[in-house]
């Protein structure tokens, strides 16, 4: 994964905690680079070292890791480095969600070592889709599903997500129901 | 076209909107079909006219408008009409600075055909913003390392200033201490030294080559077997070994080998320790054996003399003391050790001054003489002569005091005793009346009093300056005939004669008396002085009035010896005898008196009781009076007046007997000498001040003969007579008794007189009625 990945879970880290919290989980993670250079790509590994170094350190669940850090990569991390692309990816959620695929697609070209998961959007409702993660990473859904409810507190919707497992077409594959109400007009 | 080319616009031959793409209504909201195209478009590049744009030639050059209101470029490229309408199509899309220009135009990315490469463009201006983002962070954590670089530089630097202010301390102090280091790999038999190990073998380090054997070599051959013993037995880990080297120069040193455990290494390893030279302490070792010697000799000494010796240390406490000094003091060996001498011996009465003074000079590490008064165990008090002096080592330093005690307090006492005796002598001398003047052996002048000095007229200071010569020059030059002035030195022992000083008119008995010691050896001369001037007067005097007083008796005892022969040999008829007797009865008469007189005289000269004046107030008139009433008798021919003064009560100080008889020979005198004349005589009082105390006179005036003045300068001496015809009776001793009395009781006696006029006799006294 690219550094940014890293940078991002470092900054959640240190938002979260003591300073020192970091340098204890980089020595149990075994990794020594002081920092990550967003752009360049690291061996995933190094990520999951990471993430479970934090989990041990801070006594959670991986899932409840991931998940946390996927809400802090869209209201922190993107919104700190991509807030204006953000801002143009969609004017509601609906439209976010299905700017997905060609935001992720368009990332690939910048960034050809970074291997970026797909999205697809069907069964297209006005509060209510289908979408389809595809990635060769393994355990990574809870971090999507932090990303969507992510999203959802940026558009200041409410928004359910559940995994369809009846959906899915195999290994690498996940398709979540998202279903969405505006709280303005809830 | 409309979703391809969001941002397109068709314009027809005339330039007026035909269509235009749905994204381009929002970045210009006022566009409208039919609206010319210059009116919301301005053509920036090329330069020329929307015009010319229809031109076959625009495909091929990209084309650059603005959107004046918002100041935005659209860049694209010119499609030409194919039909008949003519026209073009500005196929474009906005110029977007970077992610923030789609918020500030209002654009989504749907807003975008999806071949348009600007929100790629944008895409990476934003990546190599976050790449700038995580430069300015690499750039900040460098910036930190460089800061903690230098300041672990500036911390390493200052450590190494340290080490080598250390390591150069550390060599100063070898080299001073003569001493030096080394490390020895007992496994690799690998030796290494210090600069300062080699200076002591008189080489450098490199020179010392690396193994035990390399130095060794240079161990005395007489130490080299102890030493090889040693080293080898107790494994070199914990010496300290002293031996002699030979240096390469051939001198011969003494060293001290001492090594220590490495406490990291361990011994078996490494072993570590310094090599110092030690010779200079081997001399003094010996020279101190030798000064111990040479005390334990000086300590023999001490115990066998009578004076109290004391040795302590630098710091004043005793160390050491003899018999003499237990005995002077009582005290014990046990008790005295350790003490400081003051501590001890020192009562209330020792003297301050004399304390502080032997303080200050211990601080000092300096000797002294001092006597003191101290006590002893028991509390009595005796004086010593101390004398204290220091003992220094071959630095300078004071070690030790020694300290030599006498007692001195019989010599004290004696010697307070001589001192009184010398003052009381001085003060015989001072207030004697006598002259007395010193020489030592050698003639010199060593002492004078102040008589002898009054004697020649200068202070006593100034004679005790002179030098013996000088005085007898002094000596000589006040007598009439300095050449004949014999040398006080040139008489012999016992010798006395008469020196006449014309000067001072003064007669000296001079006495010289030779001073010699118990040995019978000269040790000096004693000048005496006595003035006698008023002896030699007197004896004058006293030969002057026995040839006079026998002469006044020659006369009428020649008569009455004379008349009584002649009634013893002769039958005289009665008238004559009777005048015979008569003339005898009449001298005897005169001798009688006159015999009286000088007895009187005499006592009241000599102090004699019946001669002493009892002083009183007095009342005068009526004293006068009750002389006059005595003297006059009842048809008596004499006459006189006594002219009393209107204050009858004048009191004055006399004693009433003397002045009466003083009076009655003023009046018989008067009356004799001026019986001749009619006998007249006046009494009357008088009265003045003299240096403010008031004086009563009383005056006899006669008008009879009188005295001229020569007769008047002597009235006073004894058997002087103004009438030396014999015409006038008297003893000549009248007027002498009455200036004697009246001096007696403190007055004056004052006499006027003219020839052939009378005498007039004042006695002045002091008034009894206050000043």
């Amino acid at each position: 994964m690219y550094g940014l990945v890293n940078k991002a879970l470092q900054e959640m880290v240190e938002k979260q905690f003591d300073p020192t919290v970091w340098a204890r989980i980089r020595a149990d993670a075994g990794v020594d680079d002081d920092v990550f250079i967003s752009l360049d790509a690291y061996p995933d590994e190094i990520t999951y070292r990471l993430v479970g170094a934090v989990a041990a350190v801070t006594q959670q669940e991986p899932t409840a890791i991931l998940h946390d850090f996927g809400r802090h990569w869209v209201l922190d991390t993107a919104s700190k480095h991509y807030g204006h692309l953000l801002q143009a990816s969609g004017r509601t959620f609906s439209q976010f969600l299905q700017a997905l695929p060609n935001f992720h697609t368009r990332v690939s070209l910048m960034m050809p070592r970074l291997i970026p998961p797909e999205f697809a959007c069907d069964d297209i409702e006005p509060q209510r889709m289908i979408l389809h993660y595809r990635s060769t990473r393994a355990g990574l859904v809870p971090f999507v599903d932090g990303l969507i409810h992510g999203l959802a507190d940026l558009y200041a919707v409410a928004v359910t997500v559940k995994v369809l497992p009846e959906r899915s077409e195999g290994p690498g594959h996940t398709a979540f129901e998202v279903a969405w109400l505006d709280k303005v007009s809830s | 076209m409309l979703q391809v080319f969001p941002f397109h616009l068709a314009v027809d031959q005339d330039l007026r909107v035909v269509q235009y793409g749905r994204s381009l209504a929002i970045l210009i909201p006022e566009i409208r079909v039919g609206e010319r195209i210059e009116t919301f478009l301005t053509l920036r590049r090329p330069q020329g006219a929307w015009s010319e744009a229809a031109s076959g030639q625009s495909q091929e050059l990209l084309y650059v408008a603005e959107y004046v209101p918002k100041k935005l470029l659209l860049r694209g490229q010119i499609l030409a009409a194919t039909n008949e309408s003519g026209g073009f199509s500005f196929l474009c899309s906005p110029w977007l600075d970077g992610p923030e220009s789609l918020d500030t135009l209002g654009l989504k990315l749907t807003d975008f055909a999806l071949h348009d490469v600007s929100l790629d463009l944008i895409q990476v201006v934003q990546a190599m913003r976050i790449a700038n983002d995580d430069l300015r962070q690499l750039t900040e954590i460098l910036k930190g390392h460089r800061s903690d670089l230098q300041r672990v530089n500036a911390e390493v630097s200052a450590r190494n200033s340290q080490l080598e202010s250390a390591k150069r301390e550390l060599e100063d102090v070898q080299r001073v201490a003569d001493l030096g280091g080394w490390r020895y790999d007992t496994v690799a038999d690998r030796l290494e030294c210090s600069d300062g190990f080699a200076r002591i073998f008189g080489k450098r380090a490199s020179e010392m080559g690396s193994t035990l054997q390399d130095w060794l070599v240079f161990a005395h051959p007489n130490d080299r077997v102890r030493v090889e013993r040693v080293i080898q037995s107790q494994g070199a880990d914990r010496l300290d070994l002293d031996f002699r080297i030979v240096r390469a120069d051939g001198r011969r040193r003494y060293v001290h080998l001492r090594t220590r455990p490495d406490p990291i290494l361990g011994a078996k390893a490494v072993t570590a320790g310094t090599l110092q030279d030690i010779t200079r302490r081997k001399l003094a070792e010996k020279i101190l054996r030798s000064q111990r010697r040479q005390i334990r000799k000086l300590a023999l000494v001490a115990s066998a003399t009578d004076n109290g010796v004391l040795i302590t240390d630098a710091n004043g406490c005793i160390e050491w003391a003899n018999a003499a000094f237990r005995r002077q003091t009582g005290f014990k060996a046990k008790e005295l050790r350790g003490k400081k001498p003051g501590d001890l011996l020192q009562v209330p009465e020792t003297s301050r001054a004399t304390i502080q003074y032997m303080r200050e000079k211990l601080g000092v590490g300096e000797g002294f003489s001092v006597e003191l008064l101290n006590a002893d165990a028991q509390g009595q008090r005796y004086w010593v002569s101390l004398d204290v002096q220091p003992i220094r080592d071959s630095g300078g330093a004071t070690t030790h005091f020694v300290s030599v005690q006498r007692d001195v307090t019989e010599t004290r006492r004696q010697q307070a005793a001589l001192e009184r005796l010398r003052a009381e002598r001085d003060m015989i001398l001072e207030l004697s009346p006598d002259g007395f003047l010193a020489f030592d052996e050698l003639g010199r002048h060593v002492y004078s009093n102040p008589a002898a000095a009054r004697f020649v007229g200068v202070e006593t200071r100034a004679l005790e300056q002179m030098c013996g010569s000088d005085v007898d020059d002094l000596f000589a030059r006040m007598t009439a005939d300095p050449a004949a002035f014999v040398s006080s030195k040139l008489l012999a022992d016992g010798a006395v004669d008469i020196v006449q000083l014309k000067k001072t008119r003064i007669t000296l008995r001079r006495a010289v008396r030779e001073v010699r010691g118990n040995d019978g050896l000269l040790r000096g001369r004693v000048v005496y002085l006595r003035d006698i001037t008023r002896e030699k007067e007197f004896d004058r005097m006293r030969s002057e009035f026995l040839a006079t007083a026998a002469h006044e008796l020659r006369t009428p005892m020649s008569s009455i010896h004379g008349f009584s022969e002649l009634l013893m040999t002769r039958e005289l008829d009665v008238p004559t005898r009777r005048e015979v007797v008569e003339t005898i009865h009449s001298q005897s008469n005169f001798v009688v008196r006159m015999v009286s007189d000088l007895l009187d005289l005499e006592r009241l000269s000599s102090g004699a009781a019946s001669g002493e004046v009892h002083i009183m107030p007095v009342v005068v008139a009526t004293l006068i009076q009750r002389v006059l009433d005595g003297l006059m008798v009842e048809g008596d021919p004499r006459r006189v007046d006594f002219l009393s003064t209107a204050d009858d009560g004048v009191k004055i100080l006399a004693d009433a007997d003397k002045l009466s008889q003083a009076l009655i020979n003023l009046l018989a005198n008067a009356y004799r000498y001026s019986r001749a004349k009619g006998g007249k005589i006046e009494v009357f009082l008088r009265d003045r001040r003299i240096e403010q105390r008031a004086q009563v006179g009383i005056t006899v005036r006669d008008y009879g003969i009188g005295m001229s003045a020569d007769q008047v300068a002597k009235v006073f001496d004894r058997f002087y007579r103004a009438d030396p015809s014999n015409v006038v009776s008297g003893t000549g001793l009248g007027m002498t008794l009455v200036k004697e009395i009246t001096e007696r009781m403190g007055g004056v006696v004052e006499v006027e007189s003219a020839l052939g006029e009378g005498t007039s006799v004042t006695l002045w006294l002091q008034s009894a009625n206050g000043a």
